[in-house]
C-alpha cells in the first residue's frame, strides 16, 4: 500500500492483510460497529438491520455506502493524519478574467472566511458566476499548503467545474474523483468530487466548499451532514455555494452558525428573468388524446417564429413522448427535437445538437436542470404542479435562461393545473433576488 | 413501502381484493415487477439438452456438440433458470463482485424450489467452490448464498492458487492434473454410486463445471449434472 492512499483517508484493508500497514504513522479504525439491534457504519455513519446488512458466520456489511466499494467487519480502516505535503507555488492564480463589482465584493468575502476558518453560505443566482468569485479565496489557501475539496451531489457540477480549475491553477495538482469516472485516487492538494467521495476522506481539508448544496439526492442530510464533518479538518473553513438555499440553511445563518453573503445579479449585470405562470386545465387527459393546451401552442408558435431554441419539462418519463408526438401536430416539420431523459444513452449527443442548432427543442424530464446552459434559451413546463417540480427545481429550471450577456432576457413558462405551494414558493423567492438586484444595480 | 433492491424506486404493494379473503401470506418482494420483467425464464422446450440454453429448437448446441466430440462420454445435462442476459449480469455485479448478500433473496426461493422440483430424490446436491481468497475478501458463496433449507454437502475445494499456476516442467498428465481446479474434501462422505447435482451461479464455458465432473467421476459417482440460476 500507498502510505498517500491513507494520508487523510479511510484506507480499507482486509483483516487478513492488517500486517501490511504501518501503525507508528496511522492507526486503525473498525469499518463496522455492530450492537444488538443494528450496525453502524463508521465511513458512512450510517444505521443499517442487522437482516439487511448480515453476511454469514456474524459479519456485517453496510449496503449504505457500498457504492464506494464494500466494506464490512471482515475489513478495518486504516488512517494517516493528513501532512498538508505539497509543493510550495507563490503564484498559484493563472486566470486573468476580471470579476464586477458585485463579484469582487463576495470573493473579499470568501477570502475572509478562508482566513478565519469559519462556516460561510453564499447564495448567488445562476449565472452570476459563482466559480471564479472562489479564485482568490483559493489562492490564498494554495500559498499556504491548505488541502482544498471542492465538492458537489451532482457529478455534472464536477465534469464542469473540473476543466475550469485546472485552468486557473495550472500548476496545482487537481484531482476529480466520482463513481462514473475511473481516475485512480492519488494524493493531490485539490480534489474534486461528489459529495459521496467526501466519506472516504478523514480529517483531511483546510477548506471544503459544496457546489451546489440544495441539490443533495433525496435531500438527504444526515449522509451529507456525516460527510461534510468527517471530511473536513476540525479547524477549516467550509463554504456552501447555493442559487436556492432550502429553509434549513437559512435557519442556521439566522442562528449565527454561519457567515452569509448573496449575490442576486448575474455576471452580466442583469436579474433574473420573472416566470410566467399559466392555469392549463386537464393537460394530461388532453395529451392523451394527443392534444396540447391551447396557451402551451400559442407560446411554441411564437418562439418557433423568433427561431430561439427551447426546452419543455414533463414531469415524468412516460410524458415525453405522448407530448414529443402531439406538438410535432402543431408545428412544421423542419422544427426539429428530441426528447431525453436522465438515463438516456443518446443524452450528451441531444444536448450537443441543441447546442449546434441542429435541433430547436428538447423535450426532458428534470434532468436538464442544472449545469446546463444554452444561449437565447426558452424554457416551458407542462404540468409545473407536479411534485417532482420543487420549489428549487423550478427556480433552477427558470436560471436556464438568459444565461448569456448577448441576450439577458428570454421567456420562462411554468404551466399548471394550479398554483402550488412550490411554484408559489418559487415565484416569491425570485421576485425576492430580483428586487435586491435592482436596488443594487441603481 | 419498500425500495426496489435494483433500481431504487419505491415499490407500492398491489393487494388484491381475493387476496383479503385468502389466508395465504404476502409473498415478499425485493425487486419491483419492472426490473423482474427484465429477467428472462428458459423455457423447458426451447433450451438445448447439454448446457441448458436458451435456443428455438432443443438438440445440442454447437459448444454442447464439441464437449461430445472432445470425448465427454455424458453431457452435464445442465438445466439453468434464466438467460444470462444484461439484467442477469447486473445482478451479478451487485451480488457477487459489488458483495449485496442480502441480494441472494431475489432468487432463493426460486432456486432452491425449481431444484426440488427437478431433482427431488436420490440426488447429493454440491455448491460449487469459492476460492479461499475470494471467500475471505467476499465473504460469502454466492452459490450457498441462493440455498435455505436445501442439504447440501461442500464436497469440493479450490486448490491452492499456487498449485495451479506453477505449470512448467510437467508432463502432459501432470500438466492436465494442475489445471483441474478442485480437490476432493469430503472426507469420507459415501459418494460411490451415487448421483450429484452440481450447483453453480452461472453456466458460462462449462469448463469448471466439466473439471468438478471428472473428478466426482474419479470418486466413483455414478452420474454428474448441473442446475445454474443462469446460461
Ligand atoms: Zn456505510
Ligand atoms: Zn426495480
Ligand atoms: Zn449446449
Amino acid at each position: 500500500m500507498n502510505k498517500n492512499e491513507a494520508c487523510g483517508r479511510l484506507y480499507s484493508i482486509n483483516k487478513t492483510r492488517i500486517k501490511q500497514v504501518d501503525l507508528q504513522i496511522g492507526h486503525i479504525l473498525p469499518a463496522i460497529q455492530v450492537r444488538s439491534e443494528d450496525i453502524t457504519c463508521t465511513r458512512c455513519g450510517q444505521r443499517t438491520t442487522k437482516k439487511r446488512a448480515a453476511l454469514p458466520a456474524n459479519h456485517y456489511f453496510c449496503p449504505k455506502c457500498k457504492m464506494l466499494g464494500r466494506i464490512s467487519t471482515l475489513n478495518v480502516l486504516y488512517t494517516i493524519p493528513e501532512s498538508n505535503e505539497f509543493a510550495q507555488i507563490l503564484n498559484p492564480l493563472t486566470w486573468d478574467g476580471e470579476l464586477s463589482v458585485f463579484q469582487t465584493q463576495c470573493a473579499q468575502d470568501l477570502k475572509k472566511v478562508v482566513q478565519r476558518k469559519g462556516n460561510h453560505l453564499l447564495w448567488a443566482v445562476t449565472g452570476a458566476g459563482k466559480t471564479e468569485m472562489l479564485f482568490d479565496a483559493l489562492e490564498y489557501a494554495i500559498q499556504r499548503k491548505m488541502r482544498i475539496c471542492i465538492a458537489s451531489p451532482r457529478v455534472d457540477v464536477c465534469n464542469e467545474l473540473f476543466p475550469r480549475l485546472k485552468k486557473a491553477f495550472e500548476q496545482v495538482d487537481i484531482l476529480l474523483l466520482h463513481g462514473r469516472q475511473q481516475q485512480k485516487y492519488r494524493y493531490t492538494q485539490i480534489v474534486v468530487c461528489t459529495t459521496h467521495q467526501l466519506l472516504n476522506f478523514r480529517q483531511a481539508f483546510d477548506v471544503l466548499i459544496i457546489d451546489e448544496v440544495d441539490s443533495f439526492p433525496f435531500v438527504n442530510n444526515k449522509l451529507l451532514n456525516h460527510a461534510v464533518k468527517t471530511a473536513r479538518k476540525k479547524i477549516s473553513a467550509l463554504i456552501l455555494l447555493t442559487a436556492t438555499p432550502t429553509k434549513e440553511l437559512l435557519a442556521e445563518v439566522r442562528k449565527n452558525k454561519m457567515t452569509f453573503s448573496y449575490l442576486p445579479v448575474r455576471y452580466h449585470g442583469h436579474v433574473l428573468p420573472f416566470p410566467k405562470t399559466r392555469i392549463v386545465r386537464e393537460w394530461e387527459s388532453k395529451l392523451e388524446r394527443g392534444k396540447l393546451p391551447l396557451k402551451m401552442i400559442k407560446i411554441i408558435s411564437k418562439w418557433v417564429e423568433e427561431g430561439f431554441p427551447f426546452l419543455i419539462f414533463v414531469p415524468r418519463i412516460a410524458l415525453l413522448e405522448q407530448t414529443y408526438m402531439a406538438l410535432k401536430k402543431y408545428v412544421n416539420s423542419d422544427v426539429r427535437g428530441a426528447t431525453v431523459y436522465a438515463n438516456d444513452p443518446e443524452r450528451i449527443e441531444k444536448v450537443k445538437k441543441l447546442r449546434e442548432k441542429k435541433l430547436i427543442f428538447l423535450i426532458t424530464t428534470t434532468i436538464l436542470e442544472r449545469g446546463v446552459t444554452f444561449p437565447n434559451l426558452n424554457v416551458l413546463i407542462l404540468g409545473a404542479e407536479d411534485k417532482v417540480f420543487t420549489r428549487s427545481a423550478l427556480v433552477q429550471i427558470a436560471g436556464r435562461v438568459g444565461r448569456s450577456a448577448q441576450r439577458p432576457v428570454g421567456d420562462v413558462f411554468f404551466l399548471c393545473q394550479s398554483l402550488t405551494r412550490s411554484i408559489k414558493g418559487a415565484l416569491k423567492q425570485i421576485s425576492f433576488l430580483n428586487k435586491k438586484g435592482r436596488q443594487l444595480l441603481k | 413501502m419498500k425500495n426496489c433492491l435494483i433500481c431504487q424506486q419505491v415499490m407500492f404493494e398491489r393487494l388484491s381484493f381475493a387476496w383479503l379473503f385468502s389466508l395465504k401470506k404476502i409473498q415478499k418482494k425485493y425487486i419491483c415487477e419492472e426490473c423482474q420483467k427484465n429477467f428472462v425464464l428458459i423455457q423447458n422446450e426451447e433450451r438445448c439438452q447439454g448446457c441448458g440454453r436458451s435456443q428455438k429448437k432443443d438438440n445440442l448446441c454447437y459448444d454442447c456438440i464439441r464437449w461430445k466430440r472432445n470425448g465427454e462420454k455424458e453431457l452435464l445435462k445442465n438445466r439453468a433458470l434464466f438467460v444470462y442476459n444484461a439484467a442477469m449480469q447486473n445482478f451479478m455485479e451487485g451480488y457477487k463482485f459489488k458483495g449485496d448478500y442480502y441480494w441472494r433473496n431475489v432468487f432463493q426461493g426460486k432456486f432452491e424450489q425449481n431444484i426440488h422440483y427437478y431433482y427431488n430424490s436420490g440426488w447429493i446436491y454440491v455448491p460449487v467452490p469459492v476460492d479461499k481468497a475470494t471467500l475471505a475478501e467476499r465473504g460469502f458463496n454466492q452459490v450457498t448464498g441462493l440455498l435455505q433449507s436445501l442439504p447440501f454437502n461442500e464436497i469440493l475445494q479450490m486448490k491452492d492458487f499456487s498449485a495451479r499456476t506453477k505449470q512448467s516442467h510437467k508432463t502432459r498428465k501432470q500438466r492436465l492434473e494442475t489445471q483441474q481446479p478442485f480437490e476432493y474434501s469430503g472426507g469420507d462422505i459415501n459418494i460411490k454410486g451415487k448421483k450429484v447435482l452440481l450447483l453453480d451461479d452461472v453456466y458460462t464455458t462449462g469448463r469448471t463445471l466439466y473439471y468438478a465432473k471428472e473428478l466426482l467421476s474419479t470418486k466413483g459417482v455414478r452420474e454428474v449434472r448441473s442446475f445454474t440460476l443462469a446460461r
